[in-house]
């Protein structure tokens, strides 16, 4: 027993030896193959792989950005589920708010309004579309000079001028000061500036669908636009729309910007406009916790891809189709 | 005031309240008036004309500067010696005053003249006044600018190791000079007449600004320039003729005014020296040189006596259908009346203007040096300028009589007024402003020979008011239908002061020859361009990866104007001194690229311009050196005022030192204050006594959102406890500063925010407020609207049990600090930090950088020395800035508490004042917050609770 024991383990170590050769020759024979991935895989190692899995390996250190990362194991997600506070109270509700509202209904409102531009004259199409993905370019001028002077808190910003003038409010808001108006400004401004890319894609989606299928849905007895829309535009332009959707979704996960922008400040006053990456920024860049930060990213990139998944789920191309 | 001096009550009171309050319309007409009691030049010489006054003629005073027959205490006088000439007046302050008498033989007109030498140490601008027999002259006589020279170290250009020129040093020419007392706007083309009376006369020189010695004031009768036609029959007949062509390069000038006009780089074709990818000087002036008064001066030679035709080559594309005027002096003298003011009109390009025109003018040269002097006049806008001025503040009071009776803000616009009731006149005034202003333009028209419609600003503001006169009732409709348009004239009528031009350079002939032409052509430009193109692939802008071991490598955290002046002064400076190499280089704002240098092991020695948060998070964290140990800290430390070094105290170390400190005075409006009758604040309570005058006319207070800091340090409340561990405002007194601060919002309706003061402010809705001193420059340069109508102070404080007032105020600041490396780097960098802070280095950092790159380049300085010698404040602003700068005082930096602290109390103010919860509890809320989160990082640092240690 013992012997063919030993021989069994001999016999398993010559087997695994073959297998790592007939690997490497086989790599060897098909070294033109690997010489053609070579530039992508050596990029996306350097420039995907490698962050990564450093973000995954900070997330369990406690690192300050200058002095040499210790390792804490489970310490920063126990503190995460347990003690940060501002997250759970503010950062978690304003993203998921935020998110809604960018993500799902910016994301009709863009398909709403591709499919409207659609219906229009082909000459006001292009300059419609031009006008629609024109803040989309402009994106964060544009929040400073128009944003921030329309929502201005004194008795000059446009809209508190507009509204004492009407005799609607007498004393001057402090827009984007306010916890309750903050969060409702950022989720229009961004819905604003977002509307570009997503609309850009499902407008092209929208001219891509094969005008016979029109017909033969004529022939077949649809009697409206809407259900064109619905049995022939929708289906057919699933690849669109995923891409429109998950950019949109992730977009409204990695905003930031915004609240800090409109209000001047970072944290945002109270934390009414704190979203998932101001709290990310504000423990890697105004704490020094990078390795509490980096956890934080890990949990937003788990929570980003799931979003993706459950988008696919809904509205990716399945099997069968 | 008729109130105050009333004791007798009851019914005379009322009476007297009645009546006042009838005449309060004409008693503010009155306010207006008062400002204007001393007439100006024009109007004096105008009556000295009507009464025919007659110009005095062959008479010549001189007067030695040290038989004064008074002087008053507060003049600091001795009589000494000054650069070789003796018993002359040293005037070594810039108080009192100083009486001189003389007999004049008969009554009439003189010029006065004085012969001074500039005793001043610093840069700033030397001032006096005149009196004449007890009384000031004319309304200019108060202000006597007297004149500097400045020369340049070098011409040609020494150049950098890539080719590009290096701006060479202005130095200051000191010598004695004689001026003629001239108006310091430059407004007037002759110097100024002074009428005496016959027999014993009194001339009586103030102190303004800036010290001087004076050797002589010369008195005489006024000197007639001639006219063209003159000079040229008097030239001599029988020249020779010959053929002679000279072109002098306008940057190779001899002596200029100020440092100020700029030498000046253009990429252009056509433009000589040609700049082809490298930065070359090869124009000089543009909008730098556009002041009265500011001149240049070059020195040409001619081979043989003759007649000389000369010619400029400048581009005038600044102010668009003006001209720029120059006067145009030749040795020290304007030859003939013609150059007493010479119009370089606007133009899209380069243009050529030869004196004369068409039939260019004759001059006169003899064989060798001459001198030729360009300075800039303002004489041909000065009655354009003064009807615009006066129809301004016409109107302004037109606006304010308006804005009594329909009220400030928020007017009802629904409701019909009809203003000519309470104004009669008012139709009357606007319909004469209109034409006064639609006059104007056409005066500027005749003036520059551009199109009256080049002047659409003011036909527009003409057009409006006549409007406005045909309707007057609509004037309440919108709020500021009167005050834009006088803002608009306003605006326009500044632009006509500034008069730039660049030169590129300035031609001599004699009559045998012609003037090239200026024209590029097409080819050239194609070449140049293609050429320019190919080197900019070339051209090597930085200094980067000359890395030497031996090397200090600074990074600055300011633009590169900044970065480029600290590396030709640690060159010229430091280098030769130490032998120790310094590259200076650009980084940006804020910690990120230091944290990732600092990971990589390649951190600068030096990094300065950081702010003090980002210096304390790196000495927290070990990243830098305690600066204490090294030998010379002490005194570098005791030079900046002591609230500048608290943000960088961390465990009884000190890691940095401060470059400059932005903290906060108060501004106001000094019209709008006396309009009011308000005293200026000098404390909070003062404040809050004035806030509801200020909101009776619908104006505001201005202070800064979020600074909590000042109430804390006025009412002496600690923040943190003495070893940084535990939150310390936490006291009755405590609650009650931050209670009072969340008050001036809740109680006293300050507002929230108010976004734009500087805005607020021009337009006078915010007559006060307490901002950063940066705004001063702002405000100085770029509201010319309110010029002299706004000023400085102090910013205002708390009285404490002694009755003084605390006026402590936070800001922010920035500085330098030094990386840990090894111990011979740092002993280098130590050098450089020494010498780059030390007081001498520092003013003369200063000043130089608002040299080079303009009066905005101004330079905060912690250190109180410095603001004193710097050039660009006057000494009032300076006084306020220096005693200021003493009540700076930031909150320190503890572990945790940096940036908590800040956060909580703004989060609690928010919470307080706009969603109105309690102060207490939101208070004691962020007391919680800030404590566990210094715990935490206590924790982190490893200094919890281990005694003797302080976290401060």
């Amino acid at each position: 027993m013992k012997m063919s024991m030993k021989e069994d383990r001999i016999l398993k170590s010559k087997i695994r030896r073959e297998k790592v050769k007939n690997t490497w020759l086989e790599m060897k024979r098909n070294k033109t193959s690997y010489l053609f991935i070579a530039p992508f895989m050596i990029c996306f190692i350097i420039f995907i792989v490698v962050p990564v899995f450093t973000a995954a390996l900070l997330s369990f250190t406690s690192f300050n950005s200058i002095q040499p990362p210790k390792f804490v194991g489970l310490l920063n997600f126990k503190i995460m589920f347990s003690q940060d506070s501002v997250l759970m109270k503010y950062v978690i509700p304003n993203t998921f708010k935020f998110a809604i509202f960018v993500g799902p209904i910016g994301y009709a409102m863009q398909f709403l309004l591709a499919w409207l531009i659609n219906q229009l004259p082909k000459k006001f199409k292009k300059l419609y579309v031009m006008a629609i993905y024109t803040p989309s370019i402009a994106g964060g001028v544009m929040i400073s000079t128009v944003w921030v002077v329309l929502f201005s808190s004194d008795r000059l910003g446009y809209l508190n001028n507009l509204l004492i003038n009407l005799g609607i409010i007498s004393h001057p808001i402090a827009w984007t000061q306010s916890p309750d108006y903050l969060l409702g400004i950022m989720i229009f401004v961004t819905i604003w500036g977002s509307m570009g890319v997503g609309f850009l894609s499902l407008f092209a989606g929208l001219q891509n669908v094969d005008a016979t299928l029109y017909e033969a849905g004529k022939i077949d007895g649809i009697k409206n636009n809407l259900q064109e829309l619905w049995y022939i535009t929708l289906p057919s332009m699933k690849p669109q729309m995923l891409f429109a959707a998950v950019m949109s979704i992730v977009g409204s996960l990695n905003a930031g910007q915004i609240g800090v922008q409109l209000s001047g400040q970072n944290p945002t006053p109270n934390y009414a406009g704190q979203l998932i990456q101001n709290h990310i920024e504000d423990y890697g860049f105004i704490r020094y916790e990078l390795g509490y930060a980096t956890a934080l990213t890990f949990m937003l990139l788990i929570a980003a891809y799931a979003v993706t998944k459950i988008t696919w789920f809904f509205l990716g191309t399945k099997e069968d189709e | 005031m008729l109130l105050t001096k009333n004791s007798v009550k009851g019914f005379y009171t009322f009476l007297i309240f009645l009546f006042s309050f009838l005449l309060l319309p004409f008693f503010n007409t009155d306010a207006y008036a008062d400002n204007v009691t001393v007439q100006d030049y024009a109007k004096i010489l105008k009556g000295w004309q009507d009464s025919n006054i007659q110009d005095v003629s062959n008479f010549n005073l001189e007067i030695p500067a040290a038989d004064f027959i008074a002087k008053s205490s507060s003049a600091n006088i001795n009589i000494g010696s000054v650069d070789g000439k003796s018993n002359v007046l040293n005037w070594n302050n810039s108080d009192g005053n100083i009486t001189y008498s003389f007999n004049a033989p008969t009554e009439g007109l003189y010029n006065i003249s004085l012969q001074y030498y500039i005793t001043d140490r610093i840069q700033e601008p030397v001032e006096r006044g005149l009196l004449i027999n007890g009384k000031q002259p004319f309304l200019e006589a108060n202000n006597f600018l007297f004149e500097r020279m400045y020369k340049k170290s070098q011409y040609p250009f020494q150049k950098d190791s890539d080719g590009n020129e290096i701006r060479p040093k202005l130095n200051e020419i000191k010598n004695w000079s004689r001026m003629n007392l001239t108006d310091r706007n430059s407004r007037y083309k002759d110097p100024f007449k002074f009428y005496f009376k016959k027999g014993e006369n009194k001339i009586e020189l103030t102190g303004m600004n800036g010290e001087i010695a004076i050797s002589k004031i010369i008195i005489k009768s006024p000197v007639e320039i001639v006219n063209y036609e003159t000079y040229k029959n008097n030239l001599p007949k029988n020249t020779k003729n010959f053929k002679f062509y000279h072109k002098l390069e306008a940057e190779d000038s001899s002596s200029q005014s100020g440092s100020n006009i700029q030498l000046i780089n253009t990429a252009q074709p056509g433009v000589t020296p040609e700049d082809i990818g490298k930065k070359i000087f090869n124009t000089i002036g543009g909008t730098s040189w556009s002041n009265p008064h500011d001149w240049i001066e070059w020195k040409f030679k001619v081979p043989r006596d003759g007649i000389y035709n000369i010619a400029f080559k400048y581009k005038q594309n600044f102010n668009s259908d003006l001209s720029s005027y120059r006067k145009i002096e030749i040795d020290g003298k304007v030859p003939f009346k013609e150059l007493l003011s010479v119009s370089f009109p606007y133009g899209g390009t380069w243009q050529s203007k030869v004196l004369g025109g068409d039939t260019p003018f004759d001059f006169y040269l003899t064989k060798g040096e001459h001198t030729i002097r360009l300075s800039v006049t303002n004489a041909p806008y000065r009655s354009i300028q003064k009807e615009l001025t006066n129809t301004v503040s016409s109107l302004r009071e037109l606006d304010y009589r308006i804005h009594n009776i329909i009220g400030v803000n928020n007017v009802d616009t629904y409701r019909m007024w009809d203003l000519k009731q309470y104004i009669p006149d008012i139709d009357d005034v606007l319909k004469k402003d209109a034409r006064i202003v639609q006059e104007q333009a056409a005066n500027l028209s005749k003036l520059t020979g551009f199109k009256e419609n080049s002047f659409g600003e003011l036909l527009t503001a003409a057009k409006d008011l006549q409007k406005l006169s045909l309707n007057v009732n609509n004037i309440p409709k919108k709020e500021d239908s009167l005050s834009s348009i006088y803002t608009n004239i306003t605006d326009w009528n500044n632009n006509l002061s500034t008069q730039p031009l660049l030169l590129d350079y300035v031609e001599f002939k004699t009559k045998e020859n012609t003037f090239p032409n200026i024209d590029v052509s097409l080819l050239d430009k194609v070449s140049f361009y293609i050429k320019g193109f190919f080197a900019s692939f070339t051209s090597n802008d930085s200094n980067t990866g000359k890395m030497n071991s031996n090397t200090v490598q600074v990074w600055v955290q300011r633009n590169q104007d900044y970065v480029n002046l600290m590396q030709t002064y640690a060159n010229e400076y430091f280098t030769p001194k130490t032998g120790i190499k310094v590259n200076v280089n650009y980084c940006p704002p804020g910690a990120n690229l230091l944290v990732l240098a600092n990971a990589a092991g390649k951190q600068p020695d030096i990094a300065t311009g950081v702010d003090s948060y980002t210096t304390y998070s790196f000495a927290e964290r070990g990243a830098l050196v305690n600066l204490k140990k090294y030998s010379g800290y002490s005194e570098l430390q005791k030079k900046v005022v002591p609230g500048s070094l608290v943000p960088y105290r961390y465990l009884g170390g000190d890691y940095g030192l401060p470059e400059e400190v932005i903290y906060n005075v108060l501004y106001y409006r000094n019209d709008l204050l006396k309009r009011y009758n308000l005293a200026v604040p000098q404390t909070w309570n003062d404040i809050i006594k004035v806030i509801p005058t200020l909101e009776e006319h619908n104006n505001d207070f201005f202070y800064p959102y979020g600074d909590f800091q000042t109430f804390f340090a006025q009412n002496n409340v600690d923040v943190y406890s003495k070893d940084g561990l535990k939150l310390a405002f936490n006291t009755p007194q405590g609650y009650k500063s931050f209670q009072f601060w969340t008050d001036l919002y809740i109680k006293y309706g300050m507002p929230e925010q108010m976004v734009n003061f500087y805005q607020h402010f021009r337009q006078g809705d915010a007559p006060m407020g307490i901002t950063t001193i940066d705004q001063y420059i702002m405000l100085e340069l770029s509201a010319p609207d309110i010029s002299g109508l706004w000023n400085i102070a102090l910013a205002p404080g708390t009285k404490d049990q002694n009755g003084m007032i605390q006026r402590w105020e936070a800001g922010t600041q920035n500085g330098a600090m030094m990386f840990k490396t090894n111990t011979a780097r740092q002993d280098r960098a130590w050098q450089f930090m020494k010498w780059w802070l030390s007081t001498k280095t520092q003013v003369n950092f200063a000043n130089d950088l608002q040299n080079y790159d303009g009066p905005e380049f101004m330079w905060y300085s912690a250190n109180p020395s410095v603001v004193e010698q710097q050039n660009s404040w006057s000494s009032d602003v300076k006084k306020v800035l220096m005693n200021q700068l003493q009540w700076y005082k930031p909150i320190p930096y503890v572990p945790g508490g940096s940036y908590m602290t800040p956060r909580e109390l703004w989060n609690a103010w928010t919470a307080t004042v706009i969603d109105k919860k309690n102060f207490r509890q939101q208070m004691e809320m962020a007391v919680r917050n800030i404590q566990s989160e210094m715990d935490v990082k206590q924790q982190e640092f490893g200094i919890k609770e281990s005694k003797g240690n302080s976290a401060k």
